[in-house]
């Protein structure tokens, strides 16, 4: 499995974000010597045929648990405990789906995956584990921003490379891995939703010219109130009266009802709030375009939620993050997201929200949050550098 | 009462039962029905507190606000351009 043969990398996915991360890693990585698939766990799959329809020509392969995990095959499979370290690997590259396959680079550690590197769960004691020489490279990334990242490097600790953000999360991490005595050989900065920009914010007067419009990008579980939700829809109402010359989009991740599997389960969606606003303008209005397309429309982008901002502040598009909003105490997502935010500059008050103040983000914050544009080289880096050590 | 609920989700009966109570409905049923229960009262007390009764009354004040003077500018809505730029989808 050593050498120089360009590497043959599997994209998991079962849902809409980590469809998002496997679309925007096979883009990162397309102009590289490697071979990129997307494939599809159907075990716990949360996506609809419209979410699906992001991939005209369907994903590269479908899989079941099994076959990520090796098929029949062996005892990985049940990652019962153990030593892995003298264990063959041969039940799992002998599976037809992973014959060949060099890497898997994950947003998630999916349960057959975490079968795959025999993890026991969350409460069994960390072990140091080394890959058996058959089996792929498993780089995985902490998902976008981890409130809780030492959970998260626990979860990640049996990948051979990990990719974290932000920057001072690589020394965490290694320190972590000191005194838990387990973790991945290699440890970096990056995640393909935190690239840095290309330019730092579109100048705001060329934003407004032609009017474009205001955007709120929206979340399934924060705000988490029904009154909270409810502000959100008021303010964009009182925004969407003040500016008739535009219109004031709630875009919209899910439709009401679909990813009712899905991690974040929305209970009060935008939808239903909206219709019973009993005086919503005209010019309020919902879609669930793609998010290029709204950000391409954005004369500015107002989230509550980490995910979007960091699209938002990506693409350059003027960006408010909004975390004042009624019952904001109630929401376990809003600290740690203003703890993150918060030296970004981007924070608004309701005031600066509803009187477009923007500001463009600090740089230092950016340098901290958003990792260089040669991430892909390095993740391939990582893969070699991975087969190269083979246990 | 909340505290007690997530010590017990932290001991091995609580980890048991929270198992249970996704292969048995009737077990989810009421798992979730108390957890529903628990929390609407621990979210109630956290409205009732001082500081955030005083934040949500000054976010909704502020919003009233600004609503009131976009009123009293009275926007036409009826020749406001680029309205019907791209037909919503609801």
């Amino acid at each position: 499995m050593t050498g120089p043969t360009p590497p043959d990398i599997l994209l998991p996915f079962s849902d809409d974000s980590t469809l998002f991360f496997a679309q925007a890693m096979r883009a990162l990585l397309a102009p590289l010597p490697c071979r990129t698939r997307l494939a599809l766990l159907t075990e716990g799959a949360a996506l609809s045929p419209r979410q699906l329809a992001a991939l005209p020509h369907g994903p590269d392969l479908t899989l079941n648990g099994g076959d990520l995990a090796g098929g029949s095959g062996g005892d990985l499979a049940g990652g019962s405990g153990g030593d892995l370290t003298g264990r063959s690997g041969g039940d799992l590259a002998s599976g037809p789906a992973l014959a060949g396959v060099d890497a898997i680079v994950t947003a998630r550690m999916f349960p057959p995956l975490q079968a795959l590197l025999g993890y026991d769960g969350p409460d069994a004691p960390l072990r140091p584990v080394s890959r058996p020489p058959a089996r792929p490279v498993v780089v995985s990334f902490q998902g976008g921003l981890d409130f809780t990242p030492e959970r998260g490097f626990a979860h990640r600790h049996a990948a051979d490379a990990v990719f974290v953000v932000p920057r001072g999360q690589v020394a965490a991490c290694r320190t972590w891995r000191r005194r838990v005595g387990a973790g991945p050989q290699i440890v970096d900065f990056g995640h393909p939703a935190f690239l840095a920009p290309q330019i730092l914010q579109r100048d705001v007067a060329q934003a407004l010219e032609p009017p474009r419009d205001i955007y709120f990008f929206a979340q399934a579980i924060s705000p988490l109130t029904r009154a909270s939700r409810r502000h959100i829809v008021e303010v964009l109402a009182a925004l969407a009266r003040r500016h008739p010359d535009r219109t004031v989009w709630i875009k919209l991740r899910h439709l009401p009802g679909e990813n009712a599997d899905h991690l974040h389960r929305e209970r009060h969606d935008y939808p239903g709030l909206l219709a019973g606003l009993a005086d919503a303008p005209p010019n309020l209005a919902l879609t669930a375009c793609p998010m290029a397309e709204a950000m391409a429309g954005a004369a500015r982008g107002i989230t509550c939620t980490s995910t979007a901002a960091a699209d938002l502040v990506q693409a350059g598009v003027p960006t408010q993050i909004y975390v004042d909003y009624v019952e904001n105490y109630l929401d376990p997502l809003m600290p740690p997201m203003r703890r993150l935010f918060g030296a970004s500059g981007l924070v608004a008050s309701l005031d600066e929200v509803l009187h477009g103040v923007v500001r463009a983000p600090d740089p230092d914050w950016l340098a901290d949050m958003f990792c260089p544009r040669d991430l892909g080289e390095r993740v391939l880096a990582a893969i070699a550098a991975a087969r190269g050590s083979a246990g | 009462m909340a505290g007690v609920l997530k010590m017990l989700g932290r001991t091995r009966f609580g980890q048991w039962l929270w198992t249970q109570s996704h292969r048995r409905s009737w077990l989810g049923g009421g798992v979730g029905v108390l957890t529903a229960a628990v929390r609407s009262a621990e979210w109630a007390a956290l409205r009732r507190l001082p500081a955030h009764r005083r934040h949500d009354a000054a976010v909704r004040a502020r919003l009233a606000a600004f609503e009131a003077e976009t009123r009293s500018a009275a926007p036409d809505f009826g020749t406001a351009p680029g309205l019907a730029r791209r037909p919503a989808l609801w």
